[in-house]
C-alpha cells in the first residue's frame, strides 16, 4: 500500500508500496529514522488513516471499502492504541478514560467499570482511579493508556513510541507492562513503533522502514515473505 | 447505552467549560451581546404595542366599537394657551354646550360605555414638562379634577366617572386618581396619564381637554360604544344638530374596528420598532459572525479530545452529540446570563420596565441555540470528515 500527503503542490509519499502481513500472536517492532513512515503505517493498521492506494485487509476484509461507522467499530472492538503522547482525555479521570472504548462498545456501566478497574489494577494504578491525567506523571499516564488499550481485549495492540516521552525508569516499566499485557491476550498482535533499540529487541520481529519503504532485511533469524496465512494480513 | 453516552457528553461539557470560569465568563459575555440586542429589540416592540393596547381598558376591548369623528371644527371662544401655564390654569373651556350636546347625543344611546378620546403621542408642555397625553372624557361630564378632591368628581359625575377614570388610569400604567374640582368652571375632564412608553417622562396628572384644541389635539375624537352602527346614526344626527347650532362645526363620522384603530396607531410605532430592530439585527449579525468564530475556537479546544475519542472507536454520532451538547449548553447558559445582563441594563439605564422573564429567556435561548447549532454544524462536519489519525498528528 501507498500513503501520500498533499502539501501545497507537492506530494509526499509517507509509505511507498509497502507490503507486509502480521500473524496472530506476533510481536512486531517498526523501526526507522524519523519521517520514514512508521507512524503512518501504524495509523493505517489502526484504521486511523486510509492508504492512498493499495489494499489493507483486516481479518480478510478490505478496509478501504468500509465506511466510517465500520472503521470506528473496528477501532473500538479489534484495535487498541497506545500513543507516544498518551492521548488521554484531560476532562476524564483515569478510570473514565479506560472506560471510554468500552462505553462506545455499548457495554453496561457496571461491567464497564469492573473491567476498567481491573485493567488499571493490572498496570498498578488501582489507587489512582479518580485522578485526572493532569495529576499523573508521564509514566502513570502511559500506564493508563495501556490499560485503556487492553481493557477491551483487542486483537491488535498498536503502540506508537510508547516510551518516547518517558524517563528511563518509566520507559522500562511501561515496556514491561506492554509486553506483559500483550501476553495476557491470547493471539493478539502487538505492533510497536519505536526508536528504542531495547524495546525493539524484545519484539519477535523487526520491520525497518526507510523513506517509506520496508528495508529487505528484517530482524528475524530468517527473512520471510510478509504474507501470513491465518493471521491479519495487511 | 444512550443514557451513558448522554452522561458522557454532559460530563465532558461540564468539565471542559463550565468549570473554567474565566473562559466561560468571556464566552458568556459574548453571548450577552447577542441576547441583549435581541431582547431590547423584542421588548421595545412589545412595549410599544402594549402601550397602545393599554389605551383602552382591557375589559372594554373587544366589547366596543369605534366611531372616528374627523374634521371636527369648533367655533366659540378662544381657548387658553397651554405651554406656559401651570396645570389647571390654562384651561379655557371649549364651548361647553358643544361638547355637552355632542355627548348627550352619545350618552342617550344604550350600550355606550363611555366616551374616550385618545391622543397618544401628542406633546403637551405643562408646568414646564413635556408630556404625552391621553385624554379621557367620561360621559359628558366636565369638571376638571386634580388629586385633592376625589369626592368632588364623584359628586359632579357620579361614581361611574371615577370608576371609568380609575380603570383607564390603571390600564395606562397605574397613574393615581387625581381629582380637583373647579366649581366655577365647566371644563371637559381630561386625563394625562403617565405613559409607560420607553423613555416617556412625565408624572401622572390630569389635564383639561379644553387646552388641547390649541395643540391641534382635537382633530380626531374616538367614541367608544358597543353599537357603532347606532352610534354612527346618532353622530350623524348630532353633526346635523351641531351644524345647525354651531355653523362652524364640522364632523365626518366613520365607523372603524378596534383593529383598524390599532393598526393606524401602531404604524408609527412599528416604524420606530423596525428601525430599532434593524439596528438590533445588525448587532445580532455581528454577534452571530463572532459566534461562528467562537465555536471554531471551541472546536479547536475540543479537537484533541474528539480525535482521541474517534481513535478509541467513538462513532460519528457521538462526536456530533458531544460538540452540539457543548454548543447548546454554552449557548443556553450564555443566553440566560445575557438576558440577565440585558434586563439589568434595560432596567437600570434604559428605564425599560420589567419584562416577562420566562418568555423572554425562552425566546432568546431558542434563537441563540439555533444560531449556535447553525454555526457549529459546518465546523463539526469538517472535523468529522478528517481522518482521526491526521487530527492526532496535528499537535493539538
Amino acid at each position: 500500500m501507498t500513503k501520500a500527503y498533499q502539501s501545497g503542490r507537492e506530494t509526499m509519499r509517507a509509505l511507498d508500496d509497502v507490503s507486509l502481513g502480521l500473524a496472530d500472536g506476533e510481536r512486531v517492532a517498526v523501526v526507522g529514522p524519523s519521517g520514514c513512515g512508521k507512524s503512518t503505517l501504524l495509523h493505517i493498521i489502526g484504521c486511523l488513516e486510509r492508504p492512498t492506494a493499495g489494499t489493507y485487509r483486516l481479518d480478510g476484509v478490505d478496509t478501504l471499502g468500509l465506511g466510517d461507522r465500520h472503521l470506528a467499530r473496528l477501532r473500538r472492538e479489534v484495535l487498541g492504541f497506545v500513543f507516544q503522547r498518551f492521548h488521554l482525555i484531560q476532562e476524564l479521570s483515569a478510570v473514565e478514560n479506560v472506560e471510554l472504548p468500552l462505553l462506545y462498545r455499548g457495554m453496561a456501566g457496571a461491567e464497564r467499570r469492573r473491567r476498567a478497574v481491573a485493567a488499571l489494577a493490572a498496570v498498578g494504578l488501582d489507587d489512582r482511579l479518580s485522578d485526572r491525567p493532569g495529576n499523573l506523571s508521564g509514566g502513570e499516564q502511559q500506564r493508563v493508556a495501556i490499560a485503556r488499550a487492553m481493557a477491551g481485549q483487542p486483537r491488535v495492540i498498536l503502540a506508537d513510541e510508547p516510551t518516547g516521552n518517558l524517563d528511563a525508569a518509566s520507559a522500562a516499566q511501561v515496556a514491561d507492562l506492554l509486553f506483559a499485557s500483550h501476553a495476557l491476550i491470547p493471539g493478539a498482535i502487538l505492533v510497536v513503533v519505536t526508536h528504542n533499540p531495547e524495546l525493539a529487541a524484545r519484539a519477535g520481529r523487526v520491520i525497518r522502514l526507510r523513506d517509506g519503504r520496508v528495508e529487505p532485511r528484517e530482524g528475524h533469524a530468517e527473512p520471510r515473505e510478509d504474507r501470513v496465512e491465518g493471521g491479519l494480513p495487511c | 447505552m444512550l443514557s451513558d453516552l448522554a452522561r458522557d457528553c454532559a460530563r465532558a461539557a461540564w468539565r471542559r467549560w463550565l468549570r473554567a470560569p474565566a473562559v466561560s465568563l468571556i464566552i458568556l459575555l459574548g453571548f450577552a451581546v447577542a441576547a441583549g440586542a435581541m431582547q431590547v429589540s423584542a421588548e421595545t416592540v412589545r412595549q410599544q404595542r402594549a402601550a397602545v393596547a393599554r389605551a383602552v381598558p382591557r375589559d372594554l376591548q373587544g366589547a366596543i366599537g369605534y366611531v372616528r369623528v374627523t374634521g371636527l371644527q369648533i367655533s366659540g371662544p378662544e381657548t387658553g394657551g397651554v405651554g406656559g401655564g401651570a396645570v389647571g390654569e390654562a384651561q379655557q373651556p371649549t364651548p361647553p354646550e358643544f361638547t355637552r350636546d355632542l355627548f348627550e347625543q352619545v350618552a342617550g344611546l344604550p350600550g355606550v360605555v363611555g366616551v374616550f378620546g385618545a391622543l397618544d403621542g401628542k406633546g403637551v408642555v405643562a408646568g414646564g414638562q413635556r408630556l404625552r397625553v391621553r385624554m379621557v372624557i367620561v360621559d359628558g361630564v366636565y369638571p376638571f379634577c386634580a388629586p385633592a378632591d376625589r369626592r368632588a368628581l364623584e359628586a359632579a359625575t357620579g361614581a361611574g366617572a371615577c370608576a371609568i377614570n380609575d380603570k383607564l388610569a390603571a390600564a395606562c400604567g397605574g397613574a393615581p386618581a387625581a381629582v380637583q374640582a373647579f366649581p366655577d368652571r365647566i371644563v371637559p375632564v381630561a386625563a394625562v396619564i403617565q405613559s409607560t412608553v420607553w423613555r416617556d417622562p412625565g408624572p401622572a396628572m390630569y389635564y383639561p381637554l379644553s387646552a388641547l384644541p390649541d395643540q391641534g389635539g382635537l382633530a380626531e375624537l374616538g367614541l367608544v360604544t358597543a353599537e357603532p352602527g347606532r352610534l354612527r346614526g346618532a353622530m350623524d344626527e348630532a353633526a346635523r344638530l351641531l351644524d345647525a347650532a354651531y355653523p362652524a362645526a364640522r364632523a365626518t363620522v366613520v365607523p372603524e374596528t378596534e383593529a383598524d384603530r390599532l393598526r393606524e396607531r401602531l404604524f408609527e410605532i412599528r416604524m420606530v420598532a423596525a428601525a430599532f430592530a434593524a439596528v438590533s439585527l445588525a448587532v445580532l449579525a455581528v454577534a452571530l459572525a463572532n459566534l461562528s468564530n467562537l465555536f471554531a475556537l471551541i472546536l479547536l479546544r475540543q479537537a484533541r479530545g474528539l480525535a482521541i475519542r474517534r481513535a478509541v472507536g467513538a462513532p460519528a454520532g457521538a462526536i456530533w452529540a458531544i460538540t452540539l451538547v457543548d454548543a447548546a449548553g454554552l449557548a443556553a447558559c450564555g443566553s440566560i446570563a445575557g438576558c440577565g445582563v440585558a434586563a439589568f441594563i434595560g432596567g437600570r439605564w434604559l428605564a425599560l420596565p420589567p419584562v416577562p422573564a420566562a418568555a423572554s429567556v425562552l425566546l432568546t435561548v431558542a434563537v441563540v441555540c439555533g444560531a449556535a447549532a447553525a454555526a457549529m454544524v459546518p465546523l463539526v462536519r469538517r472535523l468529522v470528515a478528517r481522518e482521526p489519525g491526521l487530527l492526532l498528528r496535528e499537535r493539538l
